[in-house]
């Protein structure tokens, strides 16, 4: 996951309303999750809100615009986001009229403002568990974010159980020292691994 | 830009909240002014309230960072194909009209400034690499051809061109025949047993019949090792790399091929493939007909045709896979790539072996999957060509495969 824009804030708008595509694929690492994220809660549709992100940048990249600050450039890549979102919904609710409401979710159900905190925070969660030494990070991955069951992650990063739950010993010692190193408690660690 | 009221906001707000969770979440301890924000904040709305409940609770914001994970892992395959619908911004035509259009010599200066423009437009776009491969000379691609190995460690050349004795050896005659190398027993019986190779370098494969009229295809970058006569109970080979046996039937003297340092395979009449390259994670023996058997890190097993047996050298297992796709595995006898469900490093450790290229990844291995068979005759340049159809992309530096996201 990348987190750093390489990018100065004035910089970045100047080239983004310029169409450098390099602007481009840096604006993609940083919104593209988010955004997807955030048409996902109120679509429920992974890969429709994988579109709707994507469309949203090239919305941009074929009008581009000066804008302000990177607030106002985020703000307006949420609102492409959610009108979009909200005409899928609209869209799926005319297909069923004569079915129940499969959305499970009605447009005033959806809170725009809680849904941007809660994507803007799963972003910086997720960073966490990205900037982790990679053999530890991996073994995050495969038993926390992909649910497997121990003896299949360890298949499939080709060691012994043995070896593995050393390696699990080790990223969570890992992951201690460095929360601790920040002046953080292991409620994190807690969060993680059970 | 929309017009309502979302665009008048930043969001800085909403930004500034995740940030308090973020920390509040990782342990840290917030400040009054903070508690009191983030308090403010829950009793706005139903849905903060809600939201905060939920990263309270360790089960759901477990679910929450899956949903975001699955998000990631398909992130970097939806970035090749966002980036890949930006089209160039457009020369502006109108000004070039009017150069032209004003005095004839101006165009000369025209088309000096599309130079330019072009130029610069390639410096700040080094990442088009469709224009870069296709530019560059045409990479053959391999063919039949090996390298004999004698008992004394002499060497010889073979390839299409030269049929005819090779060499004898104790009384056995090597000939090449049709590009294919066989041995004739001669009737002498010899004394001592002299030990051959033959091996292909990259971009090379080769068939050859053994002493006891068993037929091996031998793939690129690969050696197999055996006596020039098979005399005991056994008749023992050695291979690295990949081949294809067809064994001629002895039940009294069993085939058996080593393969790695631990693997063996015992065989009694049968047909199948040993794919034991060293870059490769397993061993891989595949049974086409009759019966192996494997014997691997204390663990043996005996194959039916159409399973497949995995022994992996760092973890010493041996893992028996069923139905396999056969064609599959001997398409590269059969002149094809078969690419179905291969990973890009799997694609690429095979175009290393028949291109003779040596593959680098700028950044990192994309987790582009492909399918489908390409005939192993077209250039290095036409399978790229067919692979930049997965949004993936290559520039070439000599016989440097530079693969890009």
């Amino acid at each position: 996951m990348p987190g750093v824009i390489p990018y100065e804030e004035e910089a970045l708008l100047t080239a983004i309303a310029e169409n450098d595509t390099a602007a481009y694929a840096c604006l993609y690492d940083t919104y593209y999750n988010t955004l997807v994220y955030f048409s996902l809660s109120i679509i429920q549709n992974q890969q429709q809100a994988e579109d709707i992100a994507t469309e949203c940048l090239l919305k941009l990249w074929q009008a581009p615009t000066r804008f302000e600050s990177t607030g106002k450039l985020r703000a307006y890549l949420f609102t492409l986001a959610r009108n979009a979102s909200l005409n899928y919904l609209k869209h799926l609710r005319v297909r069923d009229k004569h079915g129940p409401d499969i959305s499970g979710q009605t447009e005033t159900d959806v809170s725009i403002e809680s849904l941007m905190v809660e994507s803007e925070l799963m972003r910086l969660v997720y960073e966490e568990i990205a900037r982790l030494p990679e053999a530890y990070r991996q073994v995050v991955e495969l038993l926390y974010l992909q649910d497997l069951p121990s003896a299949d992650a360890a298949t499939q990063l080709g060691i012994s159980m043995e070896n593995f739950r050393q390696r699990k010993g080790r990223a969570i010692a890992a992951l201690k020292t460095a929360l601790l190193k920040k002046g953080v408690s292991d409620r994190f660690l807690s969060i993680l691994f059970f | 830009m929309p017009t309502d009221e979302h665009s008048l906001m930043d969001h800085a707000f909403e930004e500034n909240i995740a940030q308090l969770l973020h920390r509040q979440l990782t342990g840290e301890v917030l400040s009054a002014a903070e508690q009191q924000e983030l308090e403010a904040w829950k009793n706005k709305s139903v849905h903060n309230a809600a939201l905060l409940q939920k990263i309270n609770d360790e089960a759901s914001i477990h679910q929450l960072l899956q949903t975001w994970h699955n998000i990631d892992r398909n992130r970097a395959q939806n970035k090749v194909r966002f980036l890949a619908m930006l089209q160039p911004p457009v020369v502006r035509q109108p000004r070039l009209r009017l150069l032209r259009s004003k005095i004839f010599r101006y165009a000369a200066a025209a088309t000096l400034l599309i130079g330019i423009a072009t130029f610069y437009w390639q410096q700040q776009h080094p990442n088009k690499p469709a224009v870069a491969f296709r530019e560059t000379a045409p990479i053959a691609p391999g063919k039949e051809g090996a390298i004999l190995t004698l008992a004394d460690g002499s060497q010889m050349v073979l390839d299409s061109a030269g049929n005819g004795l090779v060499a004898n050896q104790n009384g056995t005659r090597i000939m090449l025949q049709n590009g294919q190398l066989a041995y004739n027993a001669g009737g002498g019986t010899s004394g001592t047993i002299a030990f051959n190779t033959v091996s292909t370098p990259k971009g090379r494969q080769f068939k050859l019949i053994l002493p006891d009229g068993t037929s091996v295809w031998l793939n690129a970058a690969s050696a197999i090792t055996y006596p020039t006569a098979f005399n005991g109970h056994e008749r023992t080979i050695t291979l690295q790399g990949e081949a294809y046996f067809e064994v001629a039937t002895n039940d009294k003297a069993p085939f058996k091929v080593t393969a790695g340092e631990a693997t063996t395979i015992e065989v009694l009449g049968t047909s199948f493939n040993v794919n034991a390259y060293t870059n490769e994670n397993n061993i891989r023996t595949t049974l086409l007909s009759g019966a192996v058997r494997i014997k691997a890190y204390q663990q043996t097993v005996t194959l039916k045709p159409a399973q497949q047996a995995a022994v992996k050298p760092s973890t010493a297992q041996l893992v028996v896979h069923n139905a396999v796709n056969t064609d599959q595995v001997l398409a590269w006898k059969n002149g094809l790539f078969n690419f179905e469900n291969a990973s890009l490093d799997e694609v690429m450790r095979q175009l290393e072996r028949w291109y003779d290229i040596e593959v680098v990844y700028e950044k990192g291995i994309p987790p582009t999957r492909f399918g489908g068979e390409i005939n192993k005759q077209n250039t290095l340049q036409d399978v790229l060509q067919i692979l930049e159809g997965s949004n993936v992309h290559f520039q070439l530096q000599g016989r440097k495969l530079i693969v890009m996201p």
